[in-house]
């Protein structure tokens, strides 16, 4: 029973120097994140982010059914990107993921640094890159915004997935064709993608109506107000 | 975009609402199928008695160290988690922004 309800990467799938080199990959990344993310943070940012970050828990527990038999379920990876930038949103849901993991038992402890790698990190990363690359658009108008929150919650999924076939790539315990489970990981997380990319595009559509200005992708610099630390 | 804002407050009222309703109807909603990575890594191997048996990526899968403490998916824990996300980033960004500002 308790073993059923798992759903992000269990201990002994990796072995332990990989789940030792993820494990200082993710630390390093959010030490860098702590470090860059304090630049992007105004007096709506802590609010913002606490909201985000227990919407995305609750989300990620809410699993919608994607194939027959399969389900998937939201990671937030673009949607903490778009509305937070990518360090903060990278340190948001990093929380959300080390607590599923510690309090709920989904995702092993071991594993911990491979599950915030892929969906707190590269999830966040590739989201927010996609959605830079297609700011222009996003500020043209609103289906241009929900558009590229679509697309960036898409691939991100898609980069998360990616990210843990490398990991298995590195050091996966068993004796399993790569490219079949590069295949299947990734062919089921371009469909679990597609919902991401509507949760996402409600998400961000629903905040650009009542406060424009809470969306880090979209807001102008003066309305940004960033702290400039003159040192 | 020139339009009336709904105050931050407002705002944050709404969100807590929405989350809570997602939260603690999570055991009522949620897809009871496994996801999609789990579904993956399990391709090969058939269940018997909690054990996996046949060639899978996950055949060396081990139960979770802290499995027996956890909460479970029910809507009651799913809230506690939920309000325990909320206060840990909300007070944490808070914190780095108070070392950050000072100037």
């Amino acid at each position: 029973m308790t073993a059923s309800v798992a759903m992000h990467l269990s201990d002994g799938v990796l072995d332990a120097p990989t789940s030792l080199l993820f494990g200082a990959v993710a630390v390093t990344w959010l030490t860098v994140a702590a470090a860059r993310g304090r630049i992007d943070i105004d007096d709506r940012t802590a609010p913002l982010a606490g909201l985000l970050a227990a919407f995305l828990f609750a989300m990620q527990l809410l699993n919608f059914p994607v194939l027959p038999g399969v389900s998937g379920h939201l990671y937030g990876g673009a949607l903490a990107a778009i509305l937070l930038g990518p360090w903060v949103g990278a340190l948001c849901l990093s929380v959300v993921v080390a607590i599923q993991a510690l309090l709920f038992a989904d995702g092993g402890l071991t594993a911990l640094g491979a599950n915030v790698t892929n969906m707190a990190l590269l999830g966040t990363a590739v989201g927010f890159a996609v959605a830079l690359a297609a700011r222009g658009l996003a500020r043209r108008s609103r289906t241009g915004l929900l558009a590229v929150a679509f697309l960036a919650g898409l691939v991100s999924t898609v980069a998360a997935a990616a990210g843990f076939v490398v990991e298995y790539a590195i050091g996966g315990q068993a004796d399993v064709s790569l490219g079949g489970l590069a295949g299947v990981v990734i062919g089921v997380h371009a469909v679990i993608g597609i919902g991401e990319g509507v949760i996402t595009a409600l998400a961000v559509g629903a905040i650009a109506k009542v406060r424009p200005d809470l969306i880090y992708l979209v807001r102008t610099s003066e309305a940004r107000q960033p702290v400039e630390v003159t040192s | 975009m020139t339009m009336s804002r709904v105050s931050l407050r407002r705002f944050a009222l709404v969100a807590v609402v929405v989350t809570a309703v997602l939260a603690i109807g999570v055991s009522a909603f949620a897809s009871a199928s496994p996801d999609g990575l789990e579904w993956a890594l399990r391709d090969g191997c058939t269940s018997q008695a909690g054990e996996l048996r046949g060639t899978c990526p996950a055949q060396h899968e081990r139960e979770h160290a802290l499995g027996e403490f956890a909460l479970d998916g029910t809507g009651l824990a799913a809230g506690v988690g939920t309000a325990l996300v909320l206060l840990l980033v909300w007070g944490g960004v808070a914190l780095m922004r108070g070392r950050g500002a000072r100037e």
